[in-house]
C-alpha cells in the first residue's frame, strides 16, 4: 500500500475534546492509517493511502465536523495569457499540483490566486510549473501566512473581550456592593434593576458567547461534548434562571430587588474569553522556535545571471545558480564554494559558536553567516530541500507529534466532559432533594460552578505545549528530535553506545608522530615522503601529505610511483628511491632497521598506524597517523557518566586501537572488532539485559544499530542515511549534544508531569469544592481561565533551559 | 479603526443607551445611588447571602 502524509492547519478548536473529535473523525475515514491532532499547534497530521482518499476529502470532513482548514494564500500576476483557454490550462495545472487546495485565475485581471499548504509547495515551485506551460508568474504580494489568520482572530477576540468587559463591569459592580463590607461603595440604583441587568447581560451572552453556543452545537451534533458544552450549559442556566426570577419579581409587584445571576453568566464569559486570549498569545510563544528558524533565512540572494550580478528574492534562486556572498552577509541557499575562502558562522544551525574555515569545494549551509571573505557558491539545494527547511520540517513534525503520555491524557479528556455533566446533574439532584429540599436556587449555583470550573482545557494543553517549547529550545541548541515520543523516551536511557570513528574521534586521520633516524634531517625526510605519497589516493597517504604541507614544507613531483597493496608505496623523488610502508615492505627490500620494532609497537599500542621510511635503501625513520579524538569528547563522556549513564564504545577496529582511544576519553567499556552487520546485534544484546539503550553514530554502517536502539542519535555532520535512521539528529558534531539531549528530555518530561499534576489536581480539588457550594460561579470562571494560562506559562519555562557547555 | 476600538466604542455607546433608556422609561435619575441592603431585606433573609 502506498502511503502519504499530509498536515493541515485547523481553526475553531476550543479544547482537547475538539481535537479528539477531529482525530476520531479522520481516523475513521477509509484509507486513513493514522491521524493525529495537536490541539496546541492547531494542526492535524494524517497518514493515508492516496489511492483511497485525498486531502480534499480530509478538508471536507474537518469542515463537516464544524472546523475550518487554514491555508496560506498568495497571488501572482500572470503574463503570456492570450485567451480564456490559457487561464483554464493554468488553473487546471495548478489544481493538480500537490499541496494546492484551490487555484483561481482571473483572465481579465491576469492574476492567479492560490490557496496552498506552504509546507508542501512553495511559490517558486508554482512559478516553475507554470513556466513549463509557457507563462510566467510574478508574485503579486507577500504570502499571507496562517499567522495572519491567528493575529486577526486574536484582534477579534480582544475586541470582544473589551466589549464584554464594558457590559459586565456594571453587573460586577452590583455584585460587589452586595457584601456588607463593601456596601458603602457608590452604585447607581438602575444597575440593580433586573431589566437593566438583562439588557447588559444579553449581548454578552449571545454576541460574545455565541462562539460557545456554536461550538457546543457542533460538538453535540457530532455526538461528542467539549468545553463549549460546559460553558454554554453553565452560563445559560444562570442567565435563563435570572430571567425567570426577574419575571417573578415583576409579577409580585416589583417590590425590593431579587437576587439575580446575570453577573455570574457575564463574568464567566468575559473571563473565559480573556483566558483564551492569554492562552493563544502564550501558545504562540511556544512555537517561537519555528519563527526564529524561519527568520534566519536570507530574504534575497545576489546571483550571477548572464555574466551580471543581480539581486533576487531567495525563492527565485535555482539549483546550479552561482551565488555571490560578501563578508557579513547571510548564505542564502545550501551550496558548494566555487571561489574564495572564508570563516562561516554556523552557530544558528549547529549551535557551535566558533566559525568554521571553508574554502573551495567545501559545503555551505543556507542561513549561516559569511564572516570575513567574499565567496562564490554554486547553489545545490534550494527551497524546501535546504538544510534549514529540513530542520524546520523536523521541528514542526516533532512539535505536531504526540508523546505516549498524551495519548493517555487524550483518552481521559475525551470522557471528561460527559463525566462532568453527570457530576453536575447529580450535584443538582442531591442539593434539590437532600441538602435544601425544594430550593431550586441553592441547587443551581453549585451545578453552574461545576460546569464552569471543570473544563478540560488545561488537561489538553499540558503535554503539547511542553513538547512544543521543549523541542523548540532543543532545536536552538542543535538537537533535532524527530517526534514528541523521542523527547519523552530519551530520558529513560540507561546506556549510551558510541560508535568510535567520526563520533568519538574526528573520523579523519592526522599526522601525529615523526621519529627520524640519526643521520637524516627531519625536513628532508618529510619532503621526500610527502612528495612520494602525493600521488597516492589512500586516506592515510593524504593525511601524511596534509600534515607535511601544514608544516610549511613544499613538495615536488615524483616519478615511477607504485602502490603495493598491503605493503606501502615506492616512488622516485629527485632521482632518489623512496619507500614508505610496513615491515614487510622494508624486509622485501632488505632494509636494516635500527630500534624500529619497539617504536612501532609503542605507536601501535596507542592506536596509531605507523609507517617505516627508507631513502635510497637506507632506513630514515618512522611516521605515524591516527584518527584523533575530538577535543570535546572527553568532557562530554564525563558529563554522560555524571548523569549516571553507562557509556560503551562500539567499533569495528582492533581491540588495541579501540582501547587506546577509549582510555583517552575515559570509557572503560569497549566492544571492539564488530563488523557493521553485527552492530545492531550488539545493541539487541544490551537490550535483552533489560537496558534502555541509545546508539550514537554517524556512518551508513551505523544505520541498522541506530534503528534498533531505543533512541538513535545521528551526528549531524554524518551521512544522510544515518540521520534518516535516527530519532535525534545532533547538528553539532560534538558529543556534548548527547548529554544535552538527555538533559532536555528529562526537563521536558518533568515539565509535562508538573502540568498534568496542576491540571488534574485543579479539577479533582475544584469539583468537590464547587459541589459543596463553596465556589461562586464567577470565581469558577476565573479559576478555569487561570488554569489554562498557568499550564502554558509553565511550559514556556522550557525556553529558558540552560545547557552545560 | 481597529477591531478593538470598534468593539470598545460599541460597548460604551450601548451602556450609555441603556442608561438613557432607563431614565426615559422610569423617569428616574440613572446615577441616583441605590441602596441594596435597605431595598430588599426580605429577599436576603429568604435566600441567604448571594454567592
Amino acid at each position: 500500500m502506498e502511503q502519504k502524509e499530509v498536515s493541515l492547519n485547523i481553526a475553531g478548536m476550543t479544547c482537547a475534546a475538539c481535537a479528539n473529535k477531529v482525530e476520531k473523525g479522520l481516523s475513521r475515514m477509509d484509507g486513513v492509517e493514522e491521524a493525529n491532532v495537536n490541539f496546541a499547534l492547531e494542526r492535524t497530521t494524517i497518514k493515508y493511502d492516496p489511492s483511497v482518499v485525498d486531502t480534499k476529502e480530509f478538508e471536507a470532513k474537518i469542515e463537516k465536523l464544524g472546523y475550518q482548514v487554514i491555508h496560506a494564500k498568495t497571488e501572482f500576476d500572470i503574463s503570456g495569457m492570450t485567451c480564456a483557454a490559457c487561464a483554464n490550462r493554468i488553473e487546471k495545472r495548478m489544481n493538480k499540483l500537490e499541496g494546492v487546495s484551490s487555484a483561481n485565475v482571473n483572465f481579465a485581471l491576469e492574476t492567479l490566486s492560490v490557496e496552498y499548504d506552504d509546507r508542501v509547495v512553495k511559490p517558486n515551485e508554482m512559478s516553475d510549473v507554470i513556466k513549463k506551460l509557457g507563462f510566467s508568474l510574478i508574485p503579486k504580494q507577500e504570502t499571507r501566512e496562517t499567522v495572519d489568520h491567528k493575529e486577526k482572530e486574536i484582534d477579534r477576540q480582544y475586541g470582544k473581550f473589551i466589549f464584554s468587559a464594558i457590559l459586565t463591569l456594571p453587573l460586577l459592580w452590583t455584585m460587589v456592593t452586595h457584601f456588607e463590607m463593601t456596601a458603602f461603595l457608590y452604585m447607581p440604583g438602575m444597575f440593580m434593576n433586573p431589566w437593566v441587568q438583562l439588557a447588559l447581560a444579553t449581548p454578552v451572552q449571545f454576541i460574545v458567547g455565541a462562539q460557545f453556543y456554536k461550538g457546543a452545537y457542533q460538538a453535540l451534533k457530532n455526538k461528542s461534548a467539549n468545553m463549549d458544552v460546559l460553558v454554554a450549559l453553565g452560563t445559560s442556566a444562570a442567565y435563563f434562571y435570572s430571567i425567570y426570577l426577574g419575571w417573578e419579581w415583576m409579577i409580585a409587584g416589583s417590590q425590593g430587588m431579587p437576587e439575580l445571576y446575570f453577573e455570574a453568566a457575564a463574568v464567566i464569559i468575559t473571563l473565559i474569553v480573556l483566558g483564551k486570549l492569554f492562552e493563544v498569545r502564550a501558545k504562540g510563544r511556544t512555537s517561537q522556535a519555528i519563527q526564529k528558524l524561519l527568520g534566519l533565512q536570507a530574504k534575497t540572494a545576489r546571483i550571477i545571471r548572464d555574466g551580471e550580478e543581480v539581486e533576487l528574492p531567495v525563492e527565485e534562486v535555482m539549483a546550479g545558480d552561482t551565488v555571490v556572498i560578501k563578508p557579513g552577509e547571510k548564505v542564502p541557499v545550501d551550496g558548494e564554494i566555487l571561489e574564495g575562502r572564508s570563516a562561516i558562522d554556523e552557530s544558528m544551525i549547529t549551535g557551535e559558536s566558533i566559525p568554521v574555515d571553508k574554502s573551495i569545494g567545501d559545503p555551505v549551509i543556507g542561513a549561516t553567516i559569511n564572516k570575513n571573505g567574499s565567496i562564490k557558491v554554486k547553489a545545490t539545494k534550494v527551497g524546501k530541500d535546504t538544510a534549514l527547511s529540513q530542520i524546520v520540517k523536523v521541528v514542526e513534525e516533532a512539535q505536531g507529534s504526540k508523546a505516549d503520555i498524551q495519548r493517555m491524557v487524550d483518552k481521559v479528556s475525551g470522557i471528561f466532559v460527559p463525566v462532568v455533566v453527570v457530576i453536575a446533574i447529580a450535584t443538582f439532584l442531591v442539593w434539590y432533594f437532600v441538602v435544601t429540599p425544594g430550593d431550586f436556587r441553592s441547587a443551581l449555583i453549585p451545578t453552574i460552578s461545576i460546569l464552569v470550573i471543570a473544563c478540560p482545557c488545561a488537561l489538553g494543553l499540558a503535554t503539547p505545549t511542553s513538547i512544543m517549547a521543549g523541542s523548540g529550545r532543543a532545536a536552538e541548541m542543535g538537537l533535532l528530535f524527530k517526534g514528541g515520543e523521542h523527547l519523552e523516551n530519551t530520558q529513560v536511557i540507561q546506556t549510551v553506545v558510541l560508535d568510535k570513528t567520526g563520533t568519538v574521534t574526528k573520523g579523519q586521520p592526522e599526522l601525529t608522530d615523526i621519529s627520524i633516524s640519526g643521520r637524516f634531517d627531519e625536513n628532508e625526510v618529510l619532503y621526500f615522503v610527502g612528495s612520494a605519497e602525493k600521488n597516492s589516493e589512500h586516506p592515510l597517504a593524504q593525511a601524511i601529505v596534509k600534515g607535511i604541507k601544514e608544516k610549511g614544507i613544499s613538495l615536488s613531483d615524483s616519478s615511477d610511483f607504485e602502490a603495493i597493496p598491503g605493503y606501502g608505496i615506492r616512488a622516485i623523488v629527485d632521482d632518489k628511491e623512496i619507500l614508505a610502508g610496513t615491515r614487510k615492505l622494508m624486509n622485501q627490500h632488505s632494509i636494516h632497521m635500527e630500534n624500529a620494532d619497539s617504536l612501532m609497537a609503542e605507536l601501535e599500542n596507542q592506536g596509531k598506524t605507523a609507517m617505516l621510511i627508507a631513502i635510497e635503501k637506507e632506513f630514515a625513520g618512522v611516521i605515524a597517523v591516527a584518527d584523533t579524538v575530538k577535543e570535546t569528547s572527553k568532557k562530554a563522556i564525563s558529563r554522560m557518566l555524571d548523569l549516571g549513564l553507562e557509556v560503551i564504545m562500539l567499533t569495528g577496529d582492533n581491540e588495541r586501537t579501540a582501547k587506546a582511544i577509549a582510555k583517552q576519553v575515559g570509557i572503560s567499556n569497549v566492544i571492539a572488532e564488530v563488523i557493521p552487520e553485527q552492530k545492531s546485534a550488539e545493541i539487541e544484546k544490551l537490550q535483552k539485559q533489560g537496558k534502555k539503550v541509545a546508539m550514537v553514530g554517524d556512518g551508513i554502517n551505523d544505520a541498522p544499530a541506530l534503528a534498533v536502539a531505543d533512541i538513535g542519535m545521528a551526528i549531524g555532520t554524518g551521512t544522510d542515511v544515518a540521520i534518516e535512521a535516527a530519532d535525534i539528529t545532533l547538528m553539532r558534531g560534538d558529543l556534548n549534544s548527547v548529554a544535552d539531549a538527555i538533559h532536555m528530555s528529562r526537563k521536558t518530561m518533568r515539565n509535562i508531569k508538573q502540568n498534568l499534576f496542576f491540571a488534574f489536581i485543579y479539577n479533582t480539588a475544584a469539583i468537590p469544592i464547587a459541589a459543596i457550594g463553596l465556589l461562586a460561579p464567577w470565581v469558577a470562571g476565573a479559576a478555569m481561565a487561570f488554569s489554562s494560562v498557568s499550564v502554558v506559562l509553565n511550559a514556556l519555562r522550557l525556553q529558558k533551559v540552560k545547557f552545560t557547555k | 479603526m481597529s477591531s478593538k476600538r470598534n468593539w470598545a466604542l460599541v460597548g460604551v455607546v450601548y451602556v450609555a443607551l441603556v442608561m438613557v433608556g432607563y431614565g426615559f422609561v422610569t423617569g428616574e435619575d440613572p446615577f441616583e445611588r441605590g441602596d441594596l441592603h435597605n431595598d430588599h431585606p426580605q429577599t436576603e433573609v429568604e435566600h441567604g447571602e448571594h454567592s
